[in-house]
């Protein structure tokens, strides 16, 4: 037994947790701000009484009989949007957690087993540090949508709180937890990290996602510690925020250590952690980066699905550091399956079997894809080696074929799999191209149509546009007879991949 | 103001940003962020490097601040501040 050993399934556990949290010491002291308004954790729950008040209304207006529905919050990463996660939770409402730009992202729309959705509205009142529990209800909008059908609730003996994977381009797949292992989860981040009160910690990554609030709030909330969360964080924002608030407790992406690299100019000594996660940070830039927070990086492994899977300290050695995934957090195994002549050199797909893992995949109508038994082992999709007789994992790439472009996680068989969606296209193959975009790695699409069929890439284009967000469209969109084929009768990528390269060197050439 | 360093930054906004920013919609007085142009984070590091590259200067780090980036003409009045600087000690 440890302080983080909870039973978090028990009925009103996350309420009677930030009941705690408010009278704890250092309750009156440490904040949690988002830059604009903050508040005590002694506040929390004076702050929480309306919001969840009139949670308590919406579930009043369920209809006779109907069992437990599940609300699509809209969340923005802000004090007010995370006031109102809290106060979903203590309630033990059953959510989809959406970003709160679904719409610009060109994402698919609230789940449509989702009577009411709930949005935080922008702007907040005038005096923006008057922040109470009434404000925020005022600017809380219900919008409610015709179900089409009942949809029987899944048989769970506590709330649910889904996610929406990373990388979905329109598909609205949701990874299912219970309330009870989200929690178990934060609690085992707070254990691997030792994160106190007494800690700060800075979170400049989106709310609405496993990362942001899974492991990064949801740990600090528990440690009771100071935090400061900030949306749209870009370098001038980070810095500018870093020298107020004085972290020494960071939870950021690759994307900011890339960032990150050309503002700090020395190292910044007043960290004892950061971590990455997201994409795999690539070595280069976590060799670059390490020194200039004092060797406290550590990139933690993990999925929407999984939660917080392995880490190493920031007291390994930076060789150690890059070159394996750690060890995992409490109660998570690892394995690396070794199947059969594909298992050169040991490598083999990676699978994790993990006490706070996900209970499944849902899909719009609430339909399960996928169920999942806390016993079993999942594939992470990725492959990797064990060295050490397996004391130490070593991740060597995606199983899929996938692309990173603007900090998504594009799944090439995805997308291949949405242009073959539009009228008149019979077989897409989508490639990724090693050469560099404004948006990172670059897309090339080739296109064979239906027999019969004309295909116009300019139309093409324009219906793409409504269909897909604009990171996951392809830069180059060709239309062909045919496609070079490998004996084994697969599309020979590599030699597509080498036909762009070409015609993009050449075309460099005529233009001189 | 020195009307060629203003202009010089409007251009490379304009032109050289991967952003879809036209001349007429820059001012000296609009804000790069945010209700702005809406300058995203990856812009924002490009400009630091372009502005770095077309003047000759290096941003130390207590430089990148968000006054000094407000608005076109604040970053402007920085870089020729810096410039000037620059000269005076040669």
């Amino acid at each position: 037994m440890n302080r983080w050993t909870a039973d978090y399934s028990a009925p009103g556990a996350f309420g009677a947790l930030l009941e705690q949290r408010s009278l704890q010491p250092s309750a009156a002291a440490n904040t949690l701000s988002d830059g604009t308004l903050h508040c005590t954790y002694a506040a929390l729950p004076t702050l929480l009484a309306p919001i969840r008040d009139r949670l308590r209304v919406i579930r009043g207006s369920f209809s006779q009989g109907a069992e437990q529905e599940t609300v699509a919050y809209e969340c923005p990463t802000s004090l007010p949007g995370a006031l109102v996660l809290m106060a979903l939770m203590a309630e033990e409402q059953s959510l989809v957690l959406l970003p709160s730009s679904t719409a610009e992202l060109g994402l698919a729309p609230s789940p449509r087993f989702c009577r009411h959705i709930l949005r935080l509205s922008a702007g907040t009142s005038p005096a923006a540090t008057d922040l109470s529990g009434e404000n925020v209800v005022e600017h809380l909008q219900i919008i409610e949508q015709v179900l089409d059908q009942r949809l029987k609730r899944p048989a769970s003996s506590g709330p649910l709180f889904h996610l929406r994977t990373s990388g979905s381009m329109g598909r609205a797949k949701l990874v299912t937890h219970e309330q009870s292992t989200l929690l178990g989860n934060a609690a085992n981040v707070a254990q691997k990290y030792r994160l106190v009160p007494e800690d700060r910690i800075f979170i400049p990554v989106p709310l609405a996602h496993m990362y942001g609030f899974g492991a990064a709030f949801l740990s600090g909330l528990l440690a009771g510690a100071s935090m400061e969360i900030q949306g749209r964080s870009n370098l001038l924002t980070y810095l500018d925020r870093e020298r107020r608030f004085l972290p020494n407790v960071a939870w950021v992406t690759p994307t900011h250590c890339e960032m990150l690299q050309r503002g700090f100019k020395s190292p910044h000594s007043g960290y004892r952690l950061v971590i990455t996660s997201g994409q795999r940070i690539p070595e280069a830039l976590q060799r670059a980066f390490d020194p200039l927070v004092c060797g406290t990086l550590v990139n933690q492994y993990g999925s929407s699905e999984l939660g917080a899977v392995a880490a190493c300290a920031p007291g390994d050695s930076l060789e150690e550091k890059v070159a394996t995934l750690g060890s995992g957090f409490p109660g998570v195994e690892l394995r690396v399956v070794l199947e059969d002549e594909s298992s050169s050199a040991g490598v083999g797909p990676l699978q994790v079997k993990h006490p706070y893992g996900f209970i499944g995949y849902r899909d719009d109508d609430g339909q399960w894809l996928l169920r999942r038994e806390s016993s079993d082992w999942f594939g992470t999709g990725d492959l990797a080696r064990a060295l050490d007789g397996g004391n130490r994992i070593q991740v060597v790439g995606r199983a899929g074929q996938s692309v990173n472009r603007r900090g998504y996680l594009i799944q090439l068989e995805e997308l291949e799999h949405q242009l073959e969606q539009l009228e008149g296209v019979g077989q897409a193959i989508a490639l990724s191209i090693p050469v560099s975009s404004a948006h990172g790695d670059t897309i090339a699409a080739f296109l064979i149509a239906r027999p019969g069929v004309v295909l116009d890439v300019q139309s093409l284009r324009l219906s793409l546009a409504t269909k897909l967000p604009q990171h996951a469209t392809p830069d180059y969109i060709h239309v062909t007879d045919t496609l070079p084929l490998l004996p084994s009768g697969k599309v020979d990528r590599q030699s597509l991949i080498q036909q762009v390269i070409w015609q993009l060197s050449h075309s460099q050439e005529q233009n001189r | 103001m020195n009307m060629s360093v203003l202009e010089s930054v409007i251009e490379i906004i304009s032109t050289q940003l991967d952003v879809k920013i036209r001349r007429e919609t820059i001012r000296p007085e609009s804000i790069l962020m945010e209700e702005g142009l809406g300058l995203d984070s990856i812009a924002v590091i490009e400009l630091v490097t372009l502005v770095e590259e077309r003047f000759a200067i290096k941003f130390h780090e207590q430089d990148l601040t968000l006054e000094t980036f407000r608005t076109v003409e604040s970053l402007a009045a920085f870089v020729e501040n810096r410039l000037n600087q620059q000269v005076r000690v040669e």
